[in-house]
């Protein structure tokens, strides 16, 4: 079977797909609302879309072994609230942020434990272990939002910025990026991660250990989920446990959106960083034309239904051979 | 010559929930030796097959050697650490991960640290490649991008690079054409030559006497015999493979045929090549020949669930082209499929509710369901095919697999249908209950229904049927009436070039 040329640029087409969406989004807000491209304005949609990037981030390996985690919105504000506390108790910034951090890849690691050892569907415990995260989240608070005050932490994790324009945590954005980046195609972890999501019975039957692959999945998941957390309490310099209750979805979302096969063992890195800056253009876009939440949401949904079916439809051909 | 034995079984028994699936198996693999295994469907060679890759355990008692020395495999890694690889059924590549990822994935203990050797991985792809002859595929290709057979090469490949000395392949050439079985069947002697052992297990005879030292015959889990290359004759192999006769087993009541009910010109799917054939009323019609010769393919196209590429169906006198299940229900044709838990019944339902299941509509008043209609159906099905229950209201998950069909011939029936389409009846029922199916088939046509019948089982089809159908590799190899043909004929007609 011999690929001809315009199969090979029909090919092209169908994996850039992601970033002709938004190109075309950018240049339609571009044109309706000369505000759009404002650099101030740009700006303004990366610091918005971090904590979403960065949760994006390690969800893509988790689709790519074939789990979804939607706890990760409980983990965020579970670590938001942690850190709050602690910090509020004179604890060191350093140690206050690594404890926050270790919460979340506990939060990660119970997920994959009862759902991979239970031999149960992850979705279900993810549901059930949101509510708990985010009752513990309610217990330490006592309901209110705790206030921050560490100067130094509002400016790495929140509203710092270098040079007067860039904001900080975008130096968070870009490690969180270069880690998962060096995960999946560097080590052997991302070799395993591949096989597993693309054939989990080939993986078997080489002797992989399948099962703590997974977890370590489920702990870098909570891990980086702990990272949003520590960004969003940055922004609004309170630990609280309401916020990021739509983190988990908007993660998947903006996956599925950047081309990550929803069906398992091809993430799309790339694709992802690009699936968040549709939802975030999205969001920004509709905003500056006045755009409420309500036409927001409604208009993100069917942006994210288009997507799946073209997934669909490009893994149908794809494997129509 | 007197080489070395390299893997040896002895006594390998293997049984599934009571089910008896190999008795006491010897077998004996010596060094460089193309060794085949032979049988009818269900004879038992997949299972073997797998309890050497270590897929499945052995039964108590059991014994597997390699150089003379008893190893225990209990996970496929102690089969892969014995250097034995097997090439599955369904292969085992990753579609997502490019040849040389695919290539490495047995041997990644060699691998040492914490990174992916990308450039160890394509170099170790490259020269295994190149040493099966085969340099012209390109590593870094994603195996979704790559043909059947070129995947097939890349599994063979994935063998040879985890330094297999013996390779157990299953069915190698069952989906591919027959130009590229060729090349494998190079492949494979060219592996012989490099002093590779390999068990081959392929149901086309003709490859095995092509390729094959000696052959070894299952059948019903019983090893038969073994034959070397001078004793190979298709004679001797289709003997071995059949040997019996049970044809007082299956009663077969004579019925009077009537008018043709369907009539199929030349139909061609992707799967299937300018098949035609016609069914009377009464007629039992039988379609015979080896797993993916397309036999499942021409009830799905019947059945509007393969889309029809060319040809022409007439269904009693009238032009036909079935186009969704729905329709063909409509026109009375019942399609009773091999998966009885995937496609046939709702499991954790009662045998009252997946009995009812179709024809919901006349049961229902105002969109209320009629309880009592129900039970009066479930109960006459219940009684009529002697379904062995205590209740109506039992989940169909807890009944056995002879039970389990009952319910599903029971639901198709209640819609009355005039033509039955049957994949593998009696598949995974037990030998009493067989007969009983068999009963109910004969009922049928005698009430005038006709019924196509795929099967596996030659004796069944021999018994059963009024004529039979027999196709190879997507063709139409010809149609037999069924009091002249016999076990040998049929193979021949689906085994041999």
């Amino acid at each position: 079977m011999s690929i001809t040329l315009w199969n090979k640029i029909k090919k092209k087409i169908l994996d850039l797909r992601t970033l002709i969406i938004l190109i075309f989004i950018c240049v339609l807000f571009a044109v309706l609302k000369d505000t759009f491209y404002n650099p101030i304005n740009l700006i303004n949609i990366l610091k918005r879309s971090i904590y979403i990037a960065v949760a994006a981030f390690s969800t893509t390996l988790m689709l790519t072994q074939g789990n979804l985690d939607i706890s990760v919105g409980g983990t965020a504000a579970l670590v938001g609230t942690i850190l709050a506390i602690i910090l509020k108790a004179n604890v060191p910034l350093p140690l206050a942020i690594l404890v926050g951090l270790l919460s979340g890849a506990l939060a990660g690691l119970i997920v994959g434990i009862i759902s991979i050892k239970g031999k149960t569907e992850t979705f279900l415990v993810a549901i059930a272990m949101k509510y708990v995260y985010v009752g513990i989240a309610y217990l330490i608070t006592r309901g209110t939002p705790i206030p921050i005050n560490n100067k130094t932490f509002l400016n790495v994790f929140g509203t710092g910025e270098v040079f007067g324009f860039l904001p900080m945590p975008i130096f968070i954005l870009i490690a969180a990026f270069l880690l998962i980046w060096f995960l999946y195609k560097k080590t052997k972890y991302g070799y395993y991660l591949r096989a597993i999501g693309s054939n989990i019975e080939a993986a078997i039957v080489a002797g992989i250990n399948t099962d703590r692959i997974k977890i370590i999945t489920f702990v870098i998941n909570g891990t980086f989920a702990a990272i949003a957390g520590l960004n969003l309490a940055g922004i609004f310099a309170f630990g609280s446990p309401s916020v990021a209750s739509d983190l988990a979805l908007d993660a998947i979302a903006a996956v599925v959106l950047g081309g990550s096969a929803v069906s398992g063992g091809k993430g799309n890195i790339w694709g992802t960083v690009v699936g968040v800056l549709i939802m975030g253009v999205i969001n920004n876009g509709l905003q500056l034309l006045g755009a409420q939440y309500d036409i927001q949401s409604i208009i993100k949904g069917a942006i994210i239904v288009i997507a799946i079916l073209l997934d669909s439809w490009v893994s149908r051909t794809e494997y129509a051979k | 010559m007197a080489s070395e034995i390299i893997l040896e079984l002895k006594n390998v028994s293997k049984t599934f929930s009571g089910v008896t699936v190999l008795k006491n198996i010897d077998l004996d693999i010596k060094k460089g030796e193309v060794h085949a295994l032979l049988g009818e469907n269900g004879a038992g060679k997949s299972t073997l097959i797998k309890i050497v890759s270590g897929y499945h355990s052995m039964d108590e008692g059991g014994e597997l050697l390699v150089h003379g020395k008893k190893i225990d495999i209990k996970r496929p890694k102690d089969s892969i650490n014995a250097h034995i690889s097997t090439i599955y059924q369904e292969l085992t590549l990753c579609p997502h991960l490019t040849v040389a990822e695919n290539i490495a994935l047995d041997k990644q203990d060699t691998f040492k640290g914490m990174l992916q050797q990308q450039k160890e991985f394509t170099r170790l792809s490259r020269n295994t490649l190149n040493s099966i002859d085969n340099p012209d595929i390109d590593t870094k290709l994603l195996i979704s991008d790559l043909s059947i057979a070129k995947r097939q090469i890349v599994e063979i490949a994935k063998a040879v690079a985890s330094d297999a000395e013996v390779i157990l392949m299953d069915e190698p050439t069952a989906s591919i054409s027959q130009k590229d079985a060729e090349a494998l069947m190079h492949l494979v002697l060219k592996l012989k030559e490099k002093g590779v052992s390999i068990i081959y297990i392929s149901h086309r005879i003709h490859e095995i006497r092509q390729i094959a030292d000696r052959v070894t015959v299952l059948r019903d889990g019983n090893k038969i015999g073994t034959l070397k290359k001078d004793e190979m004759t298709d004679e001797r192999i289709i003997n071995m493979m059949v040997g019996r006769d049970l044809k007082q087993m299956y009663p077969k009541k004579k019925v009077v045929l009537g008018e043709t009910v369907l009539s199929v010109e030349n139909l061609t799917t992707k799967k299937f090549r300018n098949v035609s054939f016609s069914v009377q009323r009464g007629e039992i019609f039988g379609i015979a020949g080896l797993v993916g010769a397309g036999r499942t393919e021409i009830c799905d196209a019947l059945f509007g669930r393969m889309p029809i590429l060319s040809g022409t169906i007439e269904l009693f006198g009238k032009p036909y082209l079935p186009n969704k299940p729905k329709d063909c229900i409509d026109k009375g044709i019942a399609y009773i499929t091999e998966n009885r838990k995937e496609s046939g019944l709702c499991l954790p339902l009662s045998v009252n509710e997946n009995i009812n299941l179709v024809n919901l509509r006349e049961k229902m008043r105002l969109g209320i369901v009629n309880q009592n209609r129900f039970e009066e159906l479930s109960e006459k099905y219940r009684n009529t095919l002697d379904i062995r229950i205590q209740s109506i209201n039992m989940l169909v998950r807890k009944l056995s697999g002879g039970n389990q069909q009952k319910v599903v011939l029971g639901k198709w029936l209640e819609f009355g249908p005039q033509l039955i389409l049957f994949d593998e009846p009696t598949k995974g029922i037990d030998v009493g209950t067989k007969a009983e199916i068999y009963r109910i088939m004969g009922d049928l046509v005698n009430q005038g229904v006709s019924i196509i019948m795929v099967s596996s089982e030659l004796p069944e089809i021999l018994a059963v049927t009024d004529r039979i159908l027999v196709m190879r590799e997507g063709e139409m190899k010809g149609i037999l009436n069924t009091h002249e043909a016999t076990s040998e004929r049929i193979m021949r007609l689906a085994a041999l070039n």
